[in-house]
């Protein structure tokens, strides 16, 4: 028979309990992440493998027991006449049949957690870079295999994944395609480890490693050419600056802020909100109450859908205050729907409505592979495509898969791709062309302007 | 006077949500003492409810019962599977609840994808009062949140089964030795629990996205409210919302929504430094 002095301390014990995992649950869900994603305690598929043919992941670190090569070219002599015309060429090396130990392209990415939805259009991707690769004469002479490694959106669980592919899965170059908080995690692994490792993710710009390439968009590339762009159409002055409370908006704002005083225009209002945010009420009444012409959002995933459909209602809709977005894209909008999206232009390095032959025979193929109705190939998966190019053209170049020689060789490289004119630049970023998209009145986005080459505003020199 | 009545009309709205998403916890966590670290996907699978409805074209008010219904069956199983097997040791029931979240949300993202969805507010637009414009949605929010939440706490101090979980909750072992059959109530309670989180799901899907993981946004707000309002009665739940969206509110109106949240948790931390011991079986 309990006492009720013991049911009472019992009762203490479970409220502590409670505080605490709450406490984590709140940390958490507010913590790191540093980049166009949102972040939270992550269903932990720790997954390390898995490359798009069944038979790669292959524990054990030695790579002597290897299944014997030739059943890669299986994929090699199974060529989509589209091969032929649409892709790469990153080095005009006469199509011999690869051969040889192949080459590891590892690539780390979120494919579970709440960026795990940009997972499956990159590892579909994943089966084109091994496709047109090797098409294409392969590395030196060899054929490469992707390796895919899920950082389930937690920086620590993503150094995991960093791990397994340095050291089990040997891997010669990792892509990246995850937040700022795992590349943090995770970029201590590659300079040990001497692992070139190209990051293909839009950021907040102001990384810089010897083994690094950063080849996604930085915030000055996406606003410089189009804040005085935006303003000329609509004729507004003043901005609201919204953005979720962690490093890549609070920078993206730095940039905003500097290019549209450049402009002539003022920013009358710039708040932050925690991610995970539900209800928006209190800050729309800011907004309205700030008088500005434009809102720039940066926020991310379901933060962004409850902001927009709730604004609606308060009568500050796109309709009422245009909107200039930077991160989003294709999901976040079909989730909001064309009533709320309706006129919105979105920044961004690439669109799979871009509008040139490699490009249009790109998504073709895309769509004919996965299905019409496959997650779309956006600008991260093309950003990941577009590393994996890069990479063979360099070792091609290299005559080598050796770091150094490599990232040498990277420097200055320049190639067309699906996603436009691209090359690498001293500063160890991507000169690439932004293109801004409208959103219509189905739903679709149609590209409405587009910059051509738009340099980062960045330095790097690493010793 | 607008901005002011507009930022009253704001806190009444959040009131109403926290107060219908942390009712369930209210009574799984507060009454049942059970550290249910689900329910944050119990209010999501409430969601996707009404998301179904939306989908195969049917109204939207429809799926707030129809929520209740299919999370009352789904809190059962669980109950009977899980939860009546560990209820006693708290140490088990955070674990066996965590684990059930994230099967929850794996669930949902095989059946649903990872894809985020919505639901179209079914009254678009604001209404004009007190001198306002001020969303629809919200006001019929706002009144069915406090017809749910009062139906529940008369329905738990109120009624017979009412007084049986206050029997229950004052000293289980004395009421099972006077004839409660504590189990069956215990069903019931997580049952209810996790129905009224499918209504607060169902209720708020139209203000956001639907998606697996959304679940995990909901949880701490819910938590924070049972907190400050005060366990072992369920009427806490009413204060502990009025109080953590007064917070809130106010907070984010001098200050910003990221001070805000600041505020709330350390009005968590206050409330537990200085609350005094509640007597046990003070229930509502």
């Amino acid at each position: 028979m309990r006492t009720i002095q013991d049911s009472r301390s019992r009762s203490r014990l479970w409220f502590v309990a409670a505080l605490v995992a709450l406490l984590a649950l709140v940390a958490a869900a507010c913590g790191e992440d540093d980049d166009g994603t949102p972040d939270a305690p992550a269903a932990t598929d720790t997954g390390a493998e898995s490359t798009d043919s069944e038979e790669a992941p292959e524990p054990e670190t030695t790579e002597a027991p290897e299944v014997p090569e030739p059943d890669e070219p299986e994929t090699t002599e199974a060529p989509e006449p589209e091969t032929t015309e649409a892709p790469d060429e990153p080095e005009p090396q006469e199509p011999a049949e690869p051969s040889g130990e192949p080459v590891r392209i590892g690539i780390l990415f979120s494919n579970s957690g709440p960026a795990g939805l940009f997972g499956p259009p990159t590892s579909n991707i994943a089966e084109f870079i091994e496709e047109d690769i090797n098409a294409a004469g392969g590395i030196n002479g060899r054929p490469v295999e992707t390796y895919l490694a899920d950082d389930a959106t937690d920086p620590a669980v993503g150094r995991q994944a960093m791990e397994q592919l340095i050291d089990s899965d040997n891997v010669d170059v990792v892509l990246g395609t995850h937040s700022s908080a795992t590349r943090q995690a995770a970029k201590p692994l590659a300079e040990d480890a001497n692992v070139l490792y190209i990051y293909a993710a839009l950021y907040e710009g102001g990384e810089c490693s010897s083994v690094m390439f950063n080849t996604g968009e930085v915030p000055s590339q996406q606003l410089a050419p189009v804040i005085p762009w935006m303003m000329e159409q609509t004729g507004g002055q003043t901005w609201f600056l919204l953005g979720n409370d962690y490093v890549w908006p609070r920078r993206s704002f730095e940039w905003a802020r500097q290019y549209i005083e450049a402009a002539g225009g003022e920013v009358v209002g710039e708040e932050y909100v925690p991610l995970g945010t539900q209800d928006f009420s209190s800050v729309a009444q800011i907004i309205a109450g700030s008088g500005a012409d434009l809102i720039f959002p940066a926020l991310v995933g379901g933060d962004a859908i409850a902001f927009e459909t709730q604004a609606v209602d308060f009568g500050i809709g796109q309709d009422a205050i245009p909107r200039l977005a930077n991160i989003y894209e294709e999901n976040v909008l079909g989730a909001m729907g064309p009533a709320v999206t309706a006129g919105m232009r979105v920044t961004l390095g690439y669109f799979k409505e871009v509008d040139s032959a490699l490009n249009n025979a790109f998504v073709g193929r895309y769509f004919e592979r996965f299905g019409a109705d496959a997650p779309p190939h956006m600008t991260f998966s093309s950003h990941i495509y577009d590393a994996a190019l890069l990479y063979a053209a360099a070792a091609n170049a290299a005559g080598t898969t050796d770091t150094a020689a490599v990232a040498a060789a990277m420097e200055g490289l320049s190639m067309t791709t699906p996603t436009g004119d691209i090359s690498i630049t001293g500063s160890r970023h991507l000169a690439q062309p932004i293109y801004v998209a409208e959103i219509q009145a189905d739903g679709s986005q149609l590209i409405v302007q587009s910059f051509a080459s738009v340099e980062p505003d960045e330095t790097c020199d690493p010793a | 006077m607008d901005a002011l009545t507009l930022e009253l009309l704001n806190g009444v709205s959040l009131f109403a949500i926290l107060a219908i998403v942390a009712l369930g916890l209210g009574i799984v966590f507060g009454l049942m003492g059970v550290i249910n670290l689900a329910h944050g996907e119990f209010v999501m699978l409430g969601a996707y409810v009404a998301y179904v409805v939306h989908t195969v074209g049917l109204n939207h008010w429809l799926s707030v019962p129809l929520a209740a219904v299919v999370l009352f069956v789904l809190g059962v199983v669980i109950e009977v599977g899980l939860i009546r097997r560990i209820h006693r040791q708290p140490e088990l029931t955070i674990l066996a609840t965590f684990g059930l979240s994230v099967c929850l949300r794996q669930i949902a993202e095989l059946v649903f994808s990872k894809d985020f969805q919505s639901v179209p507010n079914p009254v678009p637009g604001a209404t004009r009062a007190f001198g306002v414009l001020f969303p629809t949605y919200r006001y019929l929010l706002i009144a069915i949140a406090a017809v749910i939440v009062a139906a529940t706490l008369l329905a738990f101090t109120r009624s017979r089964f009412g007084l049986v979980v206050r029997a229950i909750v004052a000293d289980r072992d004395l009421a099972e030795s006077a004839g409660i059959r504590t189990g069956m109530t215990n069903l019931c309670a997580f049952g209810v629990g996790a129905a009224t989180a499918g209504i607060a799901g169902a209720l708020v899907a139209p203000l956001g996205a639907v998606e697996p993981q959304a679940g995990l946004a909901y949880l701490p707000g819910a938590f924070l409210v049972v907190i400050v309002g005060g366990y072992n009665r369920l009427w806490g739940v009413a204060v502990g919302a009025l109080a953590v969206a007064a917070v809130q509110t106010g907070v984010i109106h001098f200050y910003d929504a990221v001070w805000a949240q600041i505020a709330s948790l350390a009005l968590a931390v206050l409330v537990l430094q200085f609350r005094r011991p509640t007597p046990a079986g003070a229930v509502a």
